[in-house]
Order: C-alpha cells, then structure tokens, then sequence
C-alpha cells in the first residue's frame, strides 16, 4: 500500500519520524514533488481566496498525491511544543482538503497533541498502526526506530545546518534542487551575515519564498536561519517576554529574532511573509520594534503573494543588501 | 492616572459604569468615525486585521485627549488578539506618546478580577467584584434592548421609531447607577418599544449573524448592519451577545452551555477543535440557524481574519448540504455602505423567492391531502 505524504507545512519538522514509521511497517511511502507554479495553481483553484498562500500551496500538493496514492497523510497537529499550539489553520488543514479536494483516497489523520508536557503523541501513531492492521510489538518497534531517526534529523539541523541536511535527505523544496547553494546556513564566515525569518515551510519551498535563500548565497552572502537555534533556547528567551507566544511559529520566529539581535549576530534581518498570513502582519512589528532598538540593525520584510514576480523581489533584495553593505 | 480603552458596541457603557463604582478617572475616546478609522489604517501594517486599525485609531484618539493609560483585552486565544497590544505599545511608543499599557487577559475569571482590583486604588476585592458584576448586569440589559430593538425594527410603521428609541434607552441605562434604577430603565425602555406603531400582518424573514465577535458587535464598523438588516424587513438574530457569552463561562447559563454543546456537535463533520479554530463554531451555529427555522445566515469577517477564514472555506460545502442561504460579509478600511446594503438586498430578494417556493410546495402537499382546489402553484424549489 502506498502512502502520500504532501511536501508542505509540517513535512519540513516530521518527515524523517512518519517516513521511518511508516516504512517499518512495510508501506511505500510518496511524497509530492517540489512547489511549481502549477502546484500553486492547482491549489488556488480549489481554496477561498481568503485563505495564506502556503495553505493553497498544500492543497495543491494534496491535488497533486490524491490519484496516485492508497491513503494520504494529514495528520491533525493540534500543539507540538507544551504550552503552544499550532496555527489554527494548520490544524484545520485536513478539514479544508477533506472539504475542498473531491475524490479524495481515504485519509490518515491521527490526533497529536502535545500542549501537556510528557504527552508524546505516540498512542496517537499507535492506534494509527493498528487501524491500519500492524501487530503491537511490530508498531513498538517502528515508533522506537521513527523516534531515532527524529531526533537524529533535529540533531543535523542545529549541527550541519537546515540546507545541507534537508538536501542529505531529499527533503529540500526546491525545483531546481538549489545549486547556488553551498555553504547557506551553515555560517560559514563571509563578510555579511543576513538573517532569514520565516517558517520553514516557506523558506525551504521554491515557490514561496521565490528561491530567496539560493538568490542570497549567489550573491555571495551568508545566510542563517532560526533552525540555527535549539528550541530550548528559544523557548528561553520566550519566556523573558512580557507577553504570551501562545502559537509555536510566533515563538520560534520572535524568539529567534531577539536571540540574533542580542548576540549580534546579524547584519540584517529578511522577514519572509506569505501574503494573509496572520501572525506574520503583527510580528514583523514586534522584531521591527527589537531591530530599531538594537543599534537599527536593518530589517525588511518580504511579503509573497501568488502574483509576486522575480525582479520585484531581485530589485528589493539588491536594494537592501546595498544597504547592508554600505553600513558595514 | 487617566485611563482609555477602545470601543466595543455597547461594552464601552458598561466598562464606563465599571469604571464609575472604581472611582477611576476615565477618558471614552470619541466615537468610531472616519478619522479613527484613518488614523489606525496609517500607523497598522498593512495585512492586519480591521480590528486591530480601528482599536489603535480609538487609542490615539483617547492619547491625544490627554490618557496616560492604555487599557485593553487580551487572550491566548486562537486569534491574533494576543498580539495585539505588545504591537500596538510598540507602534503608539514610536510615534512618541507617553502612557503605560495594561492588557487585561479574560481567559480565566479570577485572572480577570485580579487585573481590575489594580484600579481604583485599593479598593476591597467585594467593591470590585460588586462593580464588575453590575457591569455584567448593564451589558445584559443593554443587549437585551438591542435584541428587541432587532426584533422590532422590521416591524415598524415608521422608520426610524425604533432607532430613535434604541438611542434614548441606551441614554438612559447609561445614568443608572443603582441595580434598582437599571431595573427601571429596563422596564421603561421595552414598554416604550411595546407602544412602537407596527404594521399589521408582517412576517419578517430571519437571519442569523455569525463570524467574528468584533465585527458583529459595533455598529460603527460594521456599517449598522443590524438596523440595516431591519430597515429592510429582516429580523436579524446575532449568534453572539457578550453578557450571554460572560454567563456561559461562569456555568451560570444551562441553556446557552447546551446550545453552545448542540453547534459544536453539528459542526463536526466539517471541523474540529472549537478551542483552537473558533471558525468551527460559526459552522455549527449555521447548521444550528437552520434547525431553528430562520431563512438564511450571515457570515461576518474582517478582511484576513484568521479563524473565520476557515469557516469561510468550507460554507459552500455546509450551504449546500443543508439547503441554507449564507452570504459571506468581509469588511476592511476599503468596504462602503452602498455596496453592502445591495449586496444585501440581493440577500433578502434570495431569502423572499426561496421562501415563497418552499411555501408554494408545502400548500400543494396541503392541497392533495385534503382535496381542496387551488390555483395552479409553482413546484420547482
């Protein structure tokens, strides 16, 4: 049996763990192919036109996957860290396909939540394993191997940076398999550090961050992004804050920007923002806010939309790093 | 220290009585006009939501007339709301007014009492839970006289009786300051809705509002809706009412608890988690307007609002499946009255025909069974 698995939203966090589950258990799994226009397309046609770009991104994956697979993966993440919880639309997700997309293959949708602290979602995955007919001790061993290779995959993130390992395990959104891009993340030492705001389903996804990490390290630039940070770290600096980073993209994304901004560690700061996102419009004036503070480090955000085109963007990005050059 | 708060419907008059038993000094900020509106848009980023614009609008207003606190509601909900008042100290700090910024959270009762008894100076925990009781008792009269002034409205002779009387009773609950005279002004304002001149034989259609609580509540915003909807012989019926939403939290209201149980039960097919996406609620509360028999529902949103959203996404789906009318209403600084009021219009001419056909075909199954002649009547719904 083949399960589809949508290269989009929390693909870019859990992969490795469902495709170890799921493998050990003897199912092929398939992703969908990287974010093309016609992904975004596909997606545009079937969501409201209110809905954040990433959203239609995803349906497109799910049009994409559902003539081609057995089953498809959408799990419902109601939290991932405790004390946090998910986008709403994150966790609504596979009510709108469910409610958007016809002909759908039957859907896997097991319910994590991990708001209290020691809940793992691992009964979740379990009663997952036995609906679909795996024995007990064969769904124990996937989950123990599934967990292994996560936190593996957690550890390279901090350790090899996000590129280099997502492209190690084909996990990289990017159509043209990002050539230009040796050394992103890494903080190999260059002149010019920038920092790259934004979730990772934007950043590591063509489409909507319009290849931006690849078109800074052509331009000779050191990029870094918040996956440099552990999340104990930045659940840390969360929690100096007066107010109250309920949602984890909000924690990870303030967070990680008032880390750089106290360890000096960038020149700038390019927020990614998919149009109708919702946090990203209160956000980006609470890192703005912490730029302009600290010594104005340079701050800009990048707002992407479905009719965004390519020298829009160019011409912005030479501006800015124009700028930070001239400051340096 | 000289306290402001933006507005909210009718909540601002009972914040104001709240603040009057405190013995709190207090600044209303003037009403939402086309300058507030102006003034929030200018200072906001762009892609938030009408709310958050019109709230700093009110609070630049209020600063300008010379408050030097800021006080504002807040909770870890499900929404940006949490957001809301860092950003806005942020942006109101930059263009370089003076003030201390107080976010009250209203996710947890006593939380909420604690934040209150900060005013006042020192007054007892009984003083200020008195007063905030008899804040929750004048939003609860004075909802229930806009309730009735929905119900009426349709109905009058003469438009305008009901509005002109909706104004001075609201005048009036806004004196009271004893539960005895708020009890009165109860009284006096609904016998003086009873003696509105109405025209025989109306039967109005019925429109629930559902959406965002905002967006529903204040009038200014969301371009009257409510009399609107009257004006043009609609009763319209609000999913939400705040003194109802305040006793539902407290346990004290058995029926609005199992009403809320009933739309979140109708709701799941299409989705789940009511805590986390509210939109699911303005689902369940379709599915919930239509088993109650109205006509049709109102879907009410500011542009980009986050939880309705997805409600939005899936209307079409829950429209279709259970054969009620939705009309999807999304406001921003951009939206005007005239396009509304047709769009509505369209509404009720929608509502009529559909109406009268399900009527037309309710006599004809009348008719066979009881083998009466009647005219011809059309079948097709």
């Amino acid at each position: 049996m083949r399960i589809a698995i949508p290269r989009s939203l929390l693909f870019y966090r859990y992969f490795p763990f469902w495709e170890s589950f799921f493998s050990a258990l003897g199912y092929d799994v398939v992703v969908s192919k990287p974010s093309t226009k016609e992904t975004l397309d596909e997606g545009v046609k079937a969501s409201v036109p209110d809905v954040c770009l990433p959203i239609k991104v995803a349906l497109g994956h799910v049009i994409e996957l559902a003539n081609s697979a057995d089953r498809i993966f959408l799990p419902r993440y109601l939290s991932l860290e405790p004390g946090t919880y998910s986008c709403p639309k994150i966790i609504a997700f596979t009510d709108m396909a469910k409610g958007t997309i016809e002909n759908l293959p039957p859907i896997l949708d097991p319910v994590i939540d991990l708001r209290k602290r020691g809940n793992s979602g691992e009964k979740a995955f379990f009663e997952l394993g036995k609906s679909l007919g795996a024995k007990g001790r064969s769904i124990r061993e996937a989950l123990e191997g599934a967990k292994v290779s996560q936190g593996l995959f957690k550890e390279e993130l901090v350790s090899e940076g996000p590129i280099h390992s997502l492209r190690k395990r084909g996990m990289l959104g990017f159509s043209k398999r990002g050539r230009n891009m040796n050394g992103v993340g890494t903080g190999e030492a260059r002149k010019l550090t920038v920092g790259v705001l934004g979730r990772p389903y934007c950043l590591y996804d063509s489409v909507l961050s319009l290849d931006l990490l690849e078109r800074l390290a052509a331009q000779g630039l050191s990029t870094t992004t918040i996956d440099c940070f552990s999340y104990q770290d930045v659940e840390r600096e969360a929690a100096t804050l007066p107010f109250s980073l309920y949602w984890l993209s909000a924690r990870e994304i303030v967070g990680g920007a008032y880390l750089w901004l106290k360890e000096k560690a960038v020149d700038g700061i390019i927020y990614l923002i998919p149009f109708q996102c919702g946090p990203d419009a209160l956000l980006s004036v609470l890192v703005s806010g912490k730029a302009r503070e600290a010594r104005g480090i340079p701050f800009m955000p990048l707002v992407v939309d479905e009719h965004t085109g390519e020298s829009g963007i160019v011409t912005r990005l030479e501006a800015f790093l124009d700028m930070l050059k001239r400051r340096k | 220290m000289k306290i402001a708060f933006p507005h909210m419907g009718t909540l601002t008059t009972s914040m104001k009585s709240v603040f009057t038993k405190l013995d709190q000094e207090f600044i209303v900020p003037p009403p939402i006009s086309g300058k507030t509106v102006q003034l929030g848009v200018k200072h906001s980023p762009e892609l938030v939501c009408l709310p958050f614009k019109i709230t700093l609008g009110n609070m630049i207003e209020a600063l300008e007339l010379g408050a030097d606190t800021v006080v504002t509601a807040t909770s870890c909900g499900n929404c940006r709301l949490g957001f809301y008042w860092p950003a806005q100290e942020i942006i109101l700090k930059e263009l370089g007014y003076k003030f201390k910024m107080m976010a009250i959270n209203y996710d947890n009762p006593l939380g909420f009492m604690a934040e209150f008894k900060k005013f006042g100076g020192g007054k007892s925990w009984l003083k200020v839970f008195n007063a905030l009781l008899f804040g929750v008792k004048k939003q609860r009269v004075l909802e229930s006289l806009e309730k009735e002034a929905m119900r009426i409205r349709p109905l009058e002779r003469r438009r305008g009786d009901t509005d002109r009387i909706l104004r001075s009773a609201f005048e009036r609950v806004d004196l009271a300051s004893t539960k005895k005279e708020l009890a009165h002004s109860k009284e006096a304002s609904l016998s003086e809705f009873q003696r509105i001149e109405k025209s025989p034989g109306r039967e109005p259609l019925r429109v629930m509002i559902v959406g965002e609580t905002y967006m529903i509540v204040e009038p200014n915003v969301n371009f009257n809706l409510m009399a609107k909807l009257g004006d043009l012989g609609i009763h319209a019926e609000r999913s939400y009412w705040l003194g109802e939403r305040i006793l539902r939290a407290l346990r004290l209201s058995p029926d609005g608890r199992r009403h809320h149980e009933m739309a979140k039960t109708y709701a799941y097919p299409y989705m789940r988690y009511p805590e986390l996406c509210t939109g699911a609620l303005s689902i369940g509360e379709t599915i919930a307007a239509k088993k109650d028999g109205f006509d049709g529902v109102i879907l009410v949103m500011p542009f980009t609002c986050m939880p309705e959203v997805l409600s939005q996404s899936l209307m079409m789906k829950v429209s279709a499946e259970h054969s009620i009318p939705v009309l999807t209403v999304i406001l921003d600084e951009h939206s005007d009255d005239g396009a509304l009021l047709t769009r509505l219009e369209a509404f009720r001419d929608l509502l009529e025909t559909k109406k009268r056909r399900s009527c037309a075909t309710r006599g004809y199954f009348l008719k066979e069974a009881s083998n009466l002649t009647m005219n011809s009547l059309p079948l097709s719904d």
